[in-house]
């Protein structure tokens, strides 16, 4: 499925204008300095926040389209999301916490737990799946949070800064792992980071935001030899 | 004494390297041992002066066990009633934005300040037979507060509810709200984020509240006896029942104040560990 957005968020301490196309099974990765406006993406896309002007269709459905009153939940976009840090649900246990999305759409408890299960099999957790969020390491809590975001199956998988909360070892451990989960799954996904190698190891396409403006995208290779804004330039590393 | 034990411990603290820097002073420690007997000591002279050899026969009175299971049934089914209003109230006043919000706080805080016989006196004129309220339930429905023992049960729900309502409240004003976004994301309707989510989260703190709410019930003197009147087996709750026995016969009041004491306390200390341990301190 085609994510196809194109919005404006005009806030007191945000203007936010972007478009965003993400194909099936791409990712796309967002990167941008501080209150750029990356996480109020993520909100708009997710539907926690409506937007103002413009519209998120995806393939023919409306998520979100001012100008025609439509606005479709966050329950009835089915896409997954995953917080920097993780907020698993620590009353539950690794499996009931990726079991959470397929009972609240409805499954029976029994069917809910065997397709969370199912998933964290395919992930190669399932030895975690009676750990609670407390005894798990961050490695190891980012990929159930990661389990939790794909159980349903979603068509738009946003990731907000996944791996900032891990040390730089288990970061690129994740970062390759994430990577095999999403080959996985095949989510559309947007993920946003501030680290270039998050983008170069899992994203196809790269947009820098700043201001709430896009300033470039592109590819890693791309934005890094042709850097369009100073901020690009550091942030790539480029002469 | 307590200087004695105060400097030799200063003393090691000082040289003892691994204590140091986490002293407690010593003004607290002495502070603190006061307020502690403060509260020890009365119960030291209940206990002393409890006619054991007659504590039985005065605890297995008829009036007293009906007395005690008054008590019980009625402030159980206070916090019950307390629970099940105050937790959405608790919820309200944390979440939505409401105009006239810390008016409606202050409001439902108020009967913890009020002198519980004020507390009688506003039901009364309210929900009493000729109250503003009052002489509708009583023409309309037939239903007659004062001198029953629904009317015990409203006279606790009015003071004791204030305790869980401001306890749950702080509880979900301490939870991270996208722990919503996440489960709302996770397909989860409101009623079903706050029953898998947000309640859970705050388990320790609902426990907390019922149990406060329930013990404040348990007490209860001022409005009951104002509004609902002292009769026996009807509204005479255990506090009515120790203050009357006071006046005839004070032993046996000592009798009633310690099955008092132990059953709140039996509760507060059997809860404590499993349950307050953390008060406060709650995400899912």
């Amino acid at each position: 499925m085609t994510i196809s957005a194109t919005f404006e968020v005009a806030w007191p301490t945000l203007d936010l204008s972007v478009d965003i196309h993400v194909e099936t099974g791409r990712t796309l990765a967002i990167m941008g300095p501080n209150g750029a406006g990356k996480s109020t993406i993520v909100r708009c896309l997710a539907g926690l926040t409506p937007i103002r002007v413009g519209h998120i269709h995806v393939d023919d459905a409306i998520w979100d389209d001012p100008n025609m009153g439509q606005f479709l939940s966050p329950a009835g976009r089915n896409v997954g999301l995953m917080f920097q840090d993780h907020l698993l649900f620590r009353h539950l246990t690794a499996l009931d916490n990726v079991a959470f999305g397929p009972r609240a759409r409805g499954l029976s408890s029994r069917d809910a737990r065997g397709k969370a299960a199912a998933c964290l099999e395919r992930l190669g957790l399932s030895e975690l799946a009676n750990a609670r969020p407390a005894q798990l390491s961050g490695g190891q809590s980012q990929r159930v949070a990661l389990a939790r975001a794909l159980v349903n199956k979603p068509t738009l998988l946003l990731l907000d800064e996944p791996l900032a909360s891990l040390d730089v070892v288990t970061r690129r451990h994740m970062r390759s792992e994430i990577a095999r989960d999403l080959t996985a799954y095949q989510p559309s996904t947007i993920l946003i980071t501030h680290d270039p190698e998050d983008a170069r190891h899992l994203a196809q396409e790269v947009m820098v935001i700043e201001a709430g403006r896009v300033v470039q995208r592109g590819t890693h290779d791309e934005l890094s030899s042709h850097p369009a804004t100073p901020y690009v330039a550091e942030l790539f590393g480029s002469r | 004494m307590s200087s004695r034990f105060g400097s030799s411990r200063f003393g090691s603290s000082r040289f003892g390297t691994r204590q140091f820097g986490r002293r407690t002073p010593v003004a607290i420690s002495v502070l603190a041992g006061i307020a502690a007997l403060f509260f020890l000591l009365p119960f030291v002279g209940l206990l002393v002066r409890v006619p054991w050899s007659d504590a039985v026969k005065i605890a297995t009175d008829a009036e007293v066990r009906r007395a005690l299971w008054l008590s019980l049934q009625t402030s159980t089914i206070a916090a019950v009633i307390s629970a099940l209003f105050g937790i959405p109230l608790a919820w309200i006043l944390s979440r939505v934005h409401i105009p006239g919000r810390s008016f409606i706080r202050a409001l439902v805080t108020l009967s913890m300040v009020l002198p519980p016989v004020v507390g009688g006196v506003v039901l009364l004129f309210s929900f009493g037979r000729r109250g503003l309220f009052g002489q509708y339930l009583d023409d309309w429905f037939g239903i007659r507060l004062p001198f029953t023992t629904a009317g015990v049960v409203i006279a606790q729900v009015f003071v004791a509810m204030p305790f869980l309502v401001l306890t749950v409240e702080s509880a979900f004003r301490q939870l991270d709200a996208r722990y919503d976004d996440a489960a709302r994301t996770l397909g989860g309707s409101p009623w079903f984020i706050m029953r898998h989510v947000s309640l859970p989260a705050v388990r320790s703190a609902l426990v907390a509240g019922f149990v406060l709410a329930w013990a404040r019930a348990l007490g209860e003197f001022g409005a009951t006896i104002t509004f609902a009147g002292n009769l026996a087996g009807t509204t005479r709750t255990m506090p009515l029942a120790t203050y009357l026995a006071l006046e005839n016969d004070p032993s046996s009041a000592l009798v009633l104040s310690l099955i008092m004491i132990s059953v709140s306390f039996l509760v507060l200390i059997s809860l404590r560990d499993r349950w307050l341990e953390t008060p406060g301190r709650s995400t899912p």
